[in-house]
């Protein structure tokens, strides 16, 4: 070869010398040779890559950021309205219900929440206090939502599904930000990020201050302050650590105008955590992660209730809990088509409760656990994925939950999936150990009992059984997920009243009290449609779509007569439940989008009741304008466009009732480069 | 792996051997040469100045040798054969070059360093930089385009033309390029709209002047791009970025093309690279020629000519990105270069 020009035309080192000299600012000191020759950290290397969307044993629906700005909601639960399947419900202005296919009451106890790999699942009532998490949106980097039991891979309440929520590498957030937001039912926050770093390590520290009035028909202010944290540091090519911790303290407006056993009164939550996790990676083919967290959750709402011609009564529905976890996973690509993961966890709840358990010794609850996946591509076409987990809580029979999966793909682009799944649910410490109890004010001398279980409970038991087919036309900008499904819930823990049961004083007109019992099945047969539309990067559409036939029953109320009354669960789940969201981002950086919500009548448990259908229109229009050290966006947001929608409560006679009004707000978000 | 062109112009080592007749006088020669060990040979001398010990000095000067093992310029003279004599930074060498200047017919410098200690210094000897990145090349008053002459090298680096010619390679069906560049490469801008719209790209250039925007600079290219090719800025890609800049790519399905074996290994979908002996080839090539030059000129500064292609099957299929071999990648790319 004649030696040739490194530049291909005379032209270009005429203009390239020209860009030299008329360069401004600093020119970089060229690498040594060791920059050309250095190892870098494995990152994505074969045990940490996700399998393709159509190789993946699971219908999973990811929201990104671009879809959490699209949809214009201010929190976390709102979000996960685009999820196919997904309800949400504002059991008060602050506590929010999140469910998959139904089935909940204010504590939504089947899915399993995971924040950077750190279950937030509150061991004491089960669900999610969502706005008690140290979490804001801006620090949100994506949310992957597993549709379906996958507690082969997330262990015991991993049973209608699982959310994953992802929060943003540090490096990402270099700099300081600020959010703003304004707006009807008071609503006030003020957000700022400061991330920095050097050499290898890189944080950020999050601070938040909300407050909100909720609805207008409630009591129900909000109050939250709230600080995180997130470390990252790479030691080495193939070590790394992540640290988290956060705090929040939330004051939230309870109860009732017109109830006077539930009084408006303020409830004060302390949210606290820190997590741990070490990453080692041998080489491409092997990893070792451990990790290690604890959550903790207070909840002080106690009060005094005087309705003559009762005494002063005292009760309350405060709580402590605590959640320390433990885990150790191996990850192993074993040959070109095998990889496995597997790993061991302990794990220590713990909660105590003189309201609601009517003891003052902690009540503690371990879990020992073990996990494999096996995941066999047995050609270019077909994978096989087979995994499972055993589990063993104290004082609880060991389970297995095992899941066999089957991907093919039949065309390029597009595959069918085949899964069968068995899932539990744990009872949660309260279902297991309910003690709730009226007390004398004066001297708290136990009264009545409002909750007591009587019996020690079983887990909630899920068979599901899944097809799915998932098309990815690149061309078309367009990917469709479609899955018909059969879970069959046998076991369920029935939120019921036995006649029976009485404190020292039953109070009277309270006669008995409710309780937890295993007794009553579910069954849900459905379809579900997640599309996504971009055909060009200006324009995204994105459609969730639920069709859910539901039919089961469980136990209401055994009065001690002698009969057994059972309560339909045929509409505990909605028929339908459908998201359509539309963004288009104009040039000049204007974003327009609009949001749709759509939910059949359905039946809530607990405090919940029956209510019409759910709509809600949302519309956001964002500008973002480039200043010169920093990028504001500033964005309008309406929310219930439509006019009042009631939600989870609906029961006017007795001015228990939810109703969304319309909600316009205003938010800026500044950058500083 | 290694299947590196092997077309050249310059003459091939069995060419230049010496014929049957001169073996008995070789022979002699040598028996003479080992009988006076102190006295020295009489074939070209070359210097080596390495700035220390490393692998990948070794490795490169290992195929040096290799390339000019049995090289023999001028038939006529006994014990033709150059000489490679290797010197650290830290031997004193440049401070004598002064005086026994004359003594060597080529000094190649290995690494940046040396390149540098040789930069300060008067010499009047023909020098070859070896293992320098082309960001150096101005400061080493070395002009990429410039006439034969005296000085020379043989960039680390790939040229642009050949980074980019592997992107339609990976995914043909998809035109946006995006290039995150920093103040090492913040010259390659114009080099790389212009290159990258022969091939029939879109490229989206954005220029980082502070480490800590590296984060937010990466995910507004991601957001536009269908490929991040990643060129060797310090600032921009290290070890502490690359864990952010892999994962923010991987989770926006956006495919990046590294610039060593070690990106590949990291998560880049592919990368073309040379190794040290790749390098160490080309630079055999380039003495083998310049000594048989009876002017003794050198050619201009050069990129590496042997390259190697490596790809990432596993990131490639989590991607959904269906790859060629990296043999097939590399066999069109030299195709693409011509002879």
């Amino acid at each position: 070869m004649p030696p040739t020009s490194p530049l291909r035309t005379p032209l270009l080192p005429l203009l390239l010398s020209g860009v030299i000299t008329l360069s401004p600012g600093t020119v970089g000191a060229a690498p040594s040779e060791e920059y050309f020759y250095q190892e870098m950290p494995l990152v994505l290397t074969a045990t940490r890559l996700e399998q393709p969307l159509l190789e993946t044993p699971a219908s999973v629906t990811v929201i990104d950021q671009r879809l959490i700005r699209a949809s214009g909601a201010l929190n976390i639960p709102d979000v996960l309205r685009l999820v196919p399947g997904m309800q949400v419900a504002y059991v008060t202005g602050q506590r929010m219900s999140v469910t998959y296919h139904g089935g909940a009451d204010e504590f939504a106890r089947d899915m399993q929440v995971l924040v950077d790999g750190r279950s937030v699942y509150d061991p004491g009532f089960g669900g999610v206090a969502w706005s008690d998490l140290p979490l804001e949106l801006s620090d949100v980097y994506r949310i992957e939502v597993i549709r379906g039991p996958d507690a082969a891979a997330y262990g015991s309440n991993a049973f209608a599904g699982t959310i994953n929520i992802i929060t943003e590498h540090p490096t990402g957030q270099q700099g300081n930000f600020l959010k703003a937001t304004i707006g009807e039912g008071d609503r006030r926050q003020l957000f700022a990020r400061h991330a920095g770093g050097a050499d290898g390590f890189s944080y950020r520290l999050s601070a938040n201050y909300q407050e909100d009035s909720g609805f207008d028909s409630r009591p129900d202010d909000g109050l939250l302050r709230s600080l995180s944290f997130r470390g990252d540091y790479q030691g080495n090519a193939r070590d790394r650590f992540l640290i988290e911790a956060g705090y929040s303290s939330n004051r939230i407006g309870e109860g009732f105008y017109d109830d006077p056993f539930q009084p408006p009164r303020d409830a004060d939550h302390v949210n606290h955590f820190q997590q741990l996790r070490w990453t080692h990676t041998a080489d491409e083919n092997n990893e070792f992660s451990l990790q290690f967290y604890h959550n903790y959750q207070r909840i002080d709402d106690h009060l005094e209730v005087e309705v003559p011609p009762l005494p002063p009564l005292a009760y309350g529905l405060g709580f402590t809990t605590h959640r320390y976890d433990i885990e150790a996973q191996y990850t192993s690509q074993l040959g070109p088509s095998l990889r496995l993961v597997g790993g061991a966890g302990v794990r220590r709840d713990s909660i105590q409760s003189i309201w609601v358990l009517n003891r003052e010794e902690w009540i503690e609850r371990d879990q020992a656990r073990l996990f494999a996946n096996l995941e066999w591509r047995q050609r270019s076409n077909l994978q096989w994925n087979l995994g499972g987990m055993f589990e063993k809580f104290e004082g609880k029979r060991g389970l297995f939950s095992p899941r066999l999966a089957v991907n093919y793909q039949f065309a390029t682009g597009q595959g069918l999936r085949l899964i069968a799944s068995r899932a539990y649910r744990m009872p949660t410490l309260w279902e297991d150990n309910a003690e709730f109890v009226a007390f004398l004010a004066a001297d708290m001398t136990p009264v009545d009992y409002l909750y007591k279980t009587l019996e020690e409970l079983d887990p909630e038991e899920m068979t599901s059984y899944e097809v799915g087919y998932l098309g990815d036309f690149p061309r078309w900008g367009t990917r469709l997920d479609l899955r018909l499904f059969h879970e069959r819930i046998r076991n369920t823990i029935s939120d019921m009243h036995i006649g029976t049961i009485a404190g020292p004083w039953p109070i009277p007109g309270g006669e008995g009290a409710g309780s937890y019992m295993n007794g009553g099945h579910l069954t849900i047969d459905g379809l579900e449609l997640d599309l996504t539309y971009e055909p060009t990067p200006a324009a995204l559409v994105k459609l969730g779509y639920s069709l859910a036939d539901a039919s089961g029953e469980q136990l209401k109320d055994i009065p001690g007569d002698g009969r057994v009354i059972m309560r339909s669960l045929d509409q505990a789940v909605p028929r339908h439940t459908l998201s359509l969201l539309g963004s288009y981002r104009f040039r000049g950086g204007l974003e327009l989008s609009s949001a749709y919500y759509y939910m059949s009548e359905m039946t809530w448990g607990g405090e919940g009741t029956e209510v019409p259908v759910y709509q809600r229109l949302d519309l956001r229009l964002g500008q973002r304008f480039r200043l010169s050290d920093s990028d504001l966006d500033v964005a309008l947001i309406f929310q219930n466009l439509g006019g009042d929608t009631i939600d989870f409560m609906n029961s006017p006679e007795i001015n228990q009732i939810n109703i969304w009004t319309q909600r316009l707000y205003l938010q800026a978000q500044l950058q500083f480069h | 792996m290694n299947r590196a062109r092997a077309a050249s112009n310059t003459p091939a080592p069995g060419q230049a051997r010496p014929g049957v007749s001169d073996r008995a006088r070789t022979l002699l020669l040598l028996l003479l040469l080992l009988l006076l060990p102190p006295l020295a040979g009489a074939g070209p001398r070359i210097l080596v100045v390495t700035g220390g010990d490393s692998d990948v000095y070794r490795q490169m000067l290992d195929s040096v040798r290799a390339g000019i093992d049995g090289f023999c310029p001028d038939v006529a003279t006994p014990d033709c054969a150059p000489r490679l004599i290797e010197k650290g930074l830290d031997d004193g060498i440049l401070e004598r070059l002064g005086q026994e200047g004359e003594r060597w017919s080529l000094i190649v410098t290995v690494g940046i360093e040396a390149a540098r200690a040789l930069q300060a210094r008067e010499i009047r000897v023909p020098v070859l930089n070896t293992l320098i990145p082309r960001s150096a090349a101005a400061e080493l008053g070395l002009s990429p385009a410039g006439e034969e002459g005296s000085r020379s090298a043989v960039f680390i680096d790939q040229p642009l033309r050949r980074q980019l010619q592997l992107i339609p390679l990976i995914r043909p069906e998809r035109h946006r390029l995006g290039v995150l560049l920093g103040p090492t490469t913040r010259d390659s801008a114009a080099a790389v709209r212009l290159d990258g719209r022969e091939l029939g790209l879109q490229v989206q250039v954005r220029e980082v002047d502070d480490g800590d925007k590296v984060g937010q600079a990466v995910r507004r290219i991601l957001s536009r791009s269908d490929v991040l090719l990643a060129l060797p800025d310090p600032l921009v890609y290290n070890r502490w970025t690359i864990v952010n800049i892999m994962l923010s790519s991987y989770h926006s399905r956006v495919p990046v093309i590294g610039f060593s074996a070690a990106y590949v290994r990291s998560g880049a979908v592919a990368a073309v690279y040379s190794t040290p002996e790749d390098v160490g080839r080309h630079v055999s090539d380039l003495i083998r020629r310049f000594l048989a030059d009876p002017r003794r000129r050198l050619p201009a500064p050069q990129y590496p000519r042997y390259f190697h292609v490596r790809i990432n099957t596993q990131v490639a299929h989590s991607l959904g990105i269906e790859l060629p071999s990296a043999d097939d990648v590399q066999r069109r790319l030299e195709a693409l270069e011509g002879p």
